[in-house]
Order: structure tokens, then sequence, then C-alpha cells
């Protein structure tokens, strides 16, 4: 991660301490009822750290600047979100979303197919076999324990045939 | 000392049943299959665990768990012998001379050294907890409100000190840390009952659950973060690459168990002390005793070509964390690690509240934990693991990665949904799970994230009280001496470490980057 992404992570912090102390805190914390000195502590700490983090972002950009093409960049962390992750989390998203209306076992099935993919599986058999089975397993766990997942379709269809 | 040991036996005969054992026996073979691949570490399986022992008998649930954190706690060298793929960041540590022992084809010895060094640390730090916790349980009913909230936040400011290279790794830790006090906030406020930050939302009224937390922010973000190495997974030659394997006598045992002594002995008291201070894991423990071991030899020493010791120091010390790390936990209520956190989960499923109270009017149930800690060391290593290593060399072969993970996706889902049965929290589940993948791609840690989350509470029911016992003057923090001295200490540890960052000294307790988090 270079300096400049690091300075843009301290303003968003710093961005959002102060949204903290001038709307969240009053409206849904004073509002409310409650009291804000803990809040209003923690939200200090947050600021008081994230200006200190801003302040090294910006001596590591000077340094930077003046090493143009020797340095290293003087930050810590990990850098861009990659496409695979923000693909599972849409996924898992719609999978979630989707479970109330379509079921647990049609959802989960869907989910897994498309999940195996974006994890790179090439066995069409090995994804299908898995997605079936694991759904099927958990619920039929969940109903030997009485316990309701979200129906669907599939499971008004297990319940007409068990009774 | 005598009543230790009447409460041992006591709690020997509360323990001691068929049930609990199988509990240790299933939770270790679980241990050992999670601490086994890359990317799934104990401390997940636990936490993926931890929903489905609400039906459970309480020490049942707690040897279970108990069980899969000491298997990890060996596992990861399994792999990292055989594959040089530490199955758990601190095995990386232990890899570093195993994986050259392993290729000398010196399979047996190297896996051996292994796991009685995970046993020799694992008993030391076992007896540490049985001994030192009594008596601190004793301290801790001493200490008020004040006490309390300068002890956490002392606890707080320790891991981020402590470790990281620079001074954004500490101001990025303090974030972490502030995040995690915040998000505690939400939901009803424990002192008056009114909302805070719920955003008209009535589910959020009891505010964010705690396994949902810690389940998104480790194994959720964890598959995100698997996500992006999607092809990296090779196994080395290693499996072909040995043509001979040279046996193990009893006789190399003895040498080797002399040879390494010293270390052993040294690598398990430094592991108990750094687990037993909040927030430092086994990966960092595992790497001090490793440089230690390092350090002190002598100038032939084959670290890094298969020297025994360069095994057993950083095995020993990385297991001796598992149960230190439980002694701020049973004597003061405060979980020191993720993994004391998950258990403090599990004691509160169970309507347990953890602390030198619950040591005062149920001892046996304490001194039940610590025999079945003992014994979980003895009975995993010799019962379990020998027999499992090549169940677990065919797994890590066999396992496909791609089904693998979303599997884990769904175990996630299926544990968050069933604590409330209550869809709304998967949608914080998955968002949770998000910011907990952005703050490691920002480099941000999360288990202080997830300490300050589960302190949250207790830090500000104990500020708030202080305060209002002292009619809102702060100054209760420094008229109480050994408040002041906690907070004398916190900020010294902060002013000392910013000073070293700034000296460009590197950290104090070394881990490699790509184990960080």
């Amino acid at each position: 991660m270079n300096a400049r992404s690091e300075l843009s992570i301290a303003g968003v912090l710093i961005g959002f301490s102060l949204l903290n102390y001038f709307y969240l805190i009053p409206t849904q914390v004073v509002a409310e009822g409650s009291s804000p000195v803990y809040p209003m502590l923690v939200n200090t700490m947050l600021l008081c750290f994230s200006l200190a983090y801003m302040g090294d972002g910006i001596r590591c950009w000077r340094q930077q600047k003046k090493a143009e093409g020797e340095g290293q960049a003087c930050s810590t962390g990990g850098g861009k979100v990659m496409m695979r992750p923000l693909a599972m989390l849409v996924v898992t998203g719609a999978w979630v979303l989707s479970m109330e209306y379509l079921g647990f076992i049609i959802s989960t099935f869907v989910f897994l197919i498309i999940a195996s993919r974006i994890f790179g599986s090439k066995s069409w058999s090995k994804a299908l076999i898995m997605s079936v089975a694991m759904p099927l397993i958990i619920y039929f766990v969940f109903r030997g324990l009485n316990a309701l997942l979200p129906e669907g379709p599939a499971e008004e269809l297990i319940n007409l045939i068990l009774g | 000392m005598g009543e230790i040991f009447n409460h041992l036996w006591d709690g020997a005969v509360y323990a001691l049943s068929a049930w609990n054992i199988l509990a240790i026996i299933i939770g270790y073979i679980i241990g050992i299959i999670a601490g086994a691949i890359p990317g799934v570490m104990a401390v997940t399986a636990m936490v993926l665990i931890l929903p489905y022992t609400f039906t459970l008998e309480p020490l049942f649930a707690i040897s279970l768990l108990m069980g899969i954190y000491k298997g990890g706690a060996y596992a990861g060298s399994i792999t990292a012998t055989l594959f040089n793929i530490p199955g758990t960041p601190e095995a990386a540590a232990t890899a570093l001379d195993s994986y050259p022992m392993f290729k000398q084809g010196m399979q047996k010895r190297s896996l051996e050294i292994a796991l009685w060094a995970s046993v020799f640390g694992g008993t030391v730090s076992n007896l540490l907890l049985v001994f030192t916790a009594p008596p601190l349980a004793e301290v801790a009913l001493r200490l008020g409100p004040p006490e309390i909230a300068a002890l956490i936040l002392f606890s707080l400011t320790a891991v981020i000190t402590l470790l990281g290279d620079s001074r954004m790794d500490i101001w990025k830790g303090f974030i972490s840390i502030t995040l995690g006090l915040m998000l505690a906030t939400v939901g009803l406020d424990n002192m008056s009952a009114s909302r805070r930050y719920v955003f008209g939302i009535e589910d959020l009224d009891n505010g964010v659950p705690f396994v949902l937390t810690i389940i998104a922010m480790l194994a959720l973000s964890e598959v995100f973060i698997q996500a992006e190495k999607v092809g990296s997974f090779t196994l080395g030659d290693a499996a072909g690459a040995v043509s001979r394997i040279i046996p193990y006598t009893w006789k190399q045992r003895w040498k080797d168990l002399k040879f390494c002594l010293k270390d052993l002995i040294r690598s398990s008291f430094v592991g108990s002390l750094l687990g037993a201070l909040p927030g430092i894991g086994a990966t960092t423990a595992a790497f001090v005793c490793y440089g230690e071991a390092r350090r002190s030899a002598k100038k032939d020493a084959r670290f890094g070509n298969g020297d025994p010791r360069g095994i057993a120091a950083p095995e020993a010390g990385n297991n001796a964390v598992a149960a230190s790390s439980l002694i701020p936990l049973i004597t003061l209520g405060i979980p020191g690690s993720v993994a004391a956190a998950v258990m403090y989960g599990a004691f509160m499923i169970q309507g347990m509240i953890p602390g030198p109270m619950l040591m005062m009017e149920h001892p046996e149930i304490i001194y039940g934990l610590f025999v079945l800690l003992i014994i979980t060391d003895f009975l995993g290593a010799f019962v379990v693991a020998l027999p499992f290593i090549s169940v677990v060399q065919k797994i890590f072969k066999n396992l496909n990665y791609s089904l693998f993970f979303p599997g884990v996706v769904v175990c996630c889902v299926v544990g968050v949904y069933a604590e409330e049965f209550n869809v709304f929290n998967l949608r914080i589940f998955l968002m949770l799970g998000f910011v907990g993948y952005i703050m490691r791609k920002m480099g941000m840690s999360i288990p202080p994230f997830i300490l300050a989350f589960i302190l949250g509470p207790i830090l500000e029911r104990n500020t708030r009280t202080a305060l209002l016992l002292s009619n809102d003057s702060p100054m209760i923090f420094v008229q109480s001496p050994i408040a002041l001295g906690l907070l004398i200490l916190a900020v010294a540890a902060l002013g000392w470490s910013l000073w070293r960052k700034t000296r460009g000294a590197k950290g104090v307790l070394e881990v490699p980057e790509e184990f960080k988090h």
C-alpha cells in the first residue's frame, strides 16, 4: 500500500469520527436518551489515533517524494481489493438475501455451484455432488433437531413427501 | 497449596467421565484436521462449532473446544513438516527446521520432536495455570471498577505496543481497537437501557451478536482473503523427493530430548508468559522462542538445516500459549486472546460468567477444566495425533480448496443463523465479513478488534461505574494506586514503543509480515 492510500484511509477515518461527533452521537445516542460520555470518549480516541496515522502518512509521503525512484513504500498493509473476493461477497450476499424466498436448499445449491467456480473448481461433477449433498444433509440435521431453516419450494416438497 | 490439590481432586471426580474424554478426542481430531489445512485455524473451527455447543453439557462443550484448540496448536506443524506449508501461522517457525529435517529422510524424527515438544510446553503451561489462577482470582476479587477499567485499557494497549515494525502499525492497531469498542456500543445502553446506534432497527436492540462478529471477522474475512490466492496452493516436491526414511530409535529420542531440554524449558516458560499477556498469540510466541533458541545456540548450530532445537523451541512455545492464555479469562473474566474469547462465549452460552466469582462459587467446574486440560495434551498427542498423521497427509493431498472454502461459508452462515434464527443477522454477518476483509487489506489486525469488542461492554460498565462513584470526577483513576500504576504502564509502553519505532528499531517480538493478521 502506498502513502497516498494510507492518507486516504486516514482521511476517511477522520471524516467518520467527525460525522460521529456532529451527527451520529446527537441523533443516535443523545436523542435516544443515552449518555454520550462513553461514545464521545471512544470517538475521541478514534480521532486522535486517526490524526496520528495521518501525520505519519504525510511524513511517509514526503519521504517517498524526496526519494523518488529509489524508495519503497514506508507503509504497511495488503494492497488492492481483488475481483474474486468481491465476487464472493456479491454471491454470498445474493444467497443470504434470496434464502428467505427460495428456501435454504435451492439457494444454497446455487450458491455452492457459483462459489466453487469462483474458487476455480474445474470439476463439475464434484461441485454438483457437494452442492446437492451439503444443503440436504444440513437440512435433515436441522429437521432432526426440530429447528427450522428458511423454507421454500424444495422444503415444501420434502414436507409433502415425508408428511 | 493443599487446598489447590483438594480442589483438583474434586475437579477430577467431577470432570473425568467417558463423555468428557470423548469430547477431548473428538475435539482434538477436529483441531488436527482444521489446523493442518492452511487458511483454516483451530480458532476458526472453534468459532464454527461454538453455536452448536448450546445443546451440550458445559464441561463436554468446553472440553470439545479445548481439544480443538490444542489439536490445532500441534497440527500446523504436520503440513509444515511434510509439505513446507504451515497449516497455522505459528507453525511457520517450526517449518524452518522441520522441513529440512524431513527432506533428509528423518520424517518420523521431525514429527515426533514437534509432538513431544507440544506436550512439554502444554504441560508446563497447564501447571502454571493451575497454580497461579487461584491466588490471582483472590487478588481479582479486590479489584474495583477503576482498577478493572485500567486493567482492560492496559491489556488492549499492551498487544499493540509490543508488536509491529513501524509507528503506523501502532496507530492502525489502536484504530482497530477503537473500532471494536465502537461496535460494542451498538444496542441498548447497559446502564440506562436506552438505544444507541440502532437506526430504528429493533433487531439491533441487543447489539451485534458476539458469535456472529467473531465468525464474520475471522472466518468469513479469511475466505475472502483465500479467494485472492486461488490457484496458488501447491504441494512441495516433498512427497516424491524423499527416497528413504531413516528410522528413529529410542536411543535417538532420548538423545534429542537431552539435547533440546534447555530450550524446551525456556520456551515453555516464555510461551506461558507471553500467552498470559493479553493479545499476544501463539505465532508471536513461536517466533520469539525460535529466535531465542537460535541466539543462545553455539555458532556451529544447524538452525535452518534441521536442528532439532529449531523444532522443539517454537512448538513448546506455541503450545504453552494455549493454557496460559486462559489465565486472564479464568481469574479476571477478561479474555486475553481470540481463542480465550471463544471460550468466554462458550461459558456464556452455558450460562456461566467466567471470572473470580465462578472460581469461588463453582470451583469443581474450573478445577475440572484444569484436569481435563492436563489430560488433553497427553491423550490428544499419544492417542490421537500419532495415528492421525497419515490421515492428515491423505486429507491434505486430496483436499479440493475450490469446494472446501464455499463449504466453510455455508457452515458459517448456518452457524450464525442457528444462533437466533434471524435472517437479519446474516446481513450484519456479511457486512462485518467484508469490513474484516477491508481491514486486513488496510493492514489492520483483527484480533485486537475482537478483543476490544468483547471487552468493550466490561470497560464501559466499569468506567461509568467508577465515574458514578466519584461524581463524574476522573481523578478516581488516579487515586487508586493499582489503576494509576496500570495507566502509567500503558502510557509508558506506548511511549517506549513509539520511541523505538522512531529510532527505526524493529518490533520487539518479530513476526514475519504474512503471518501477522
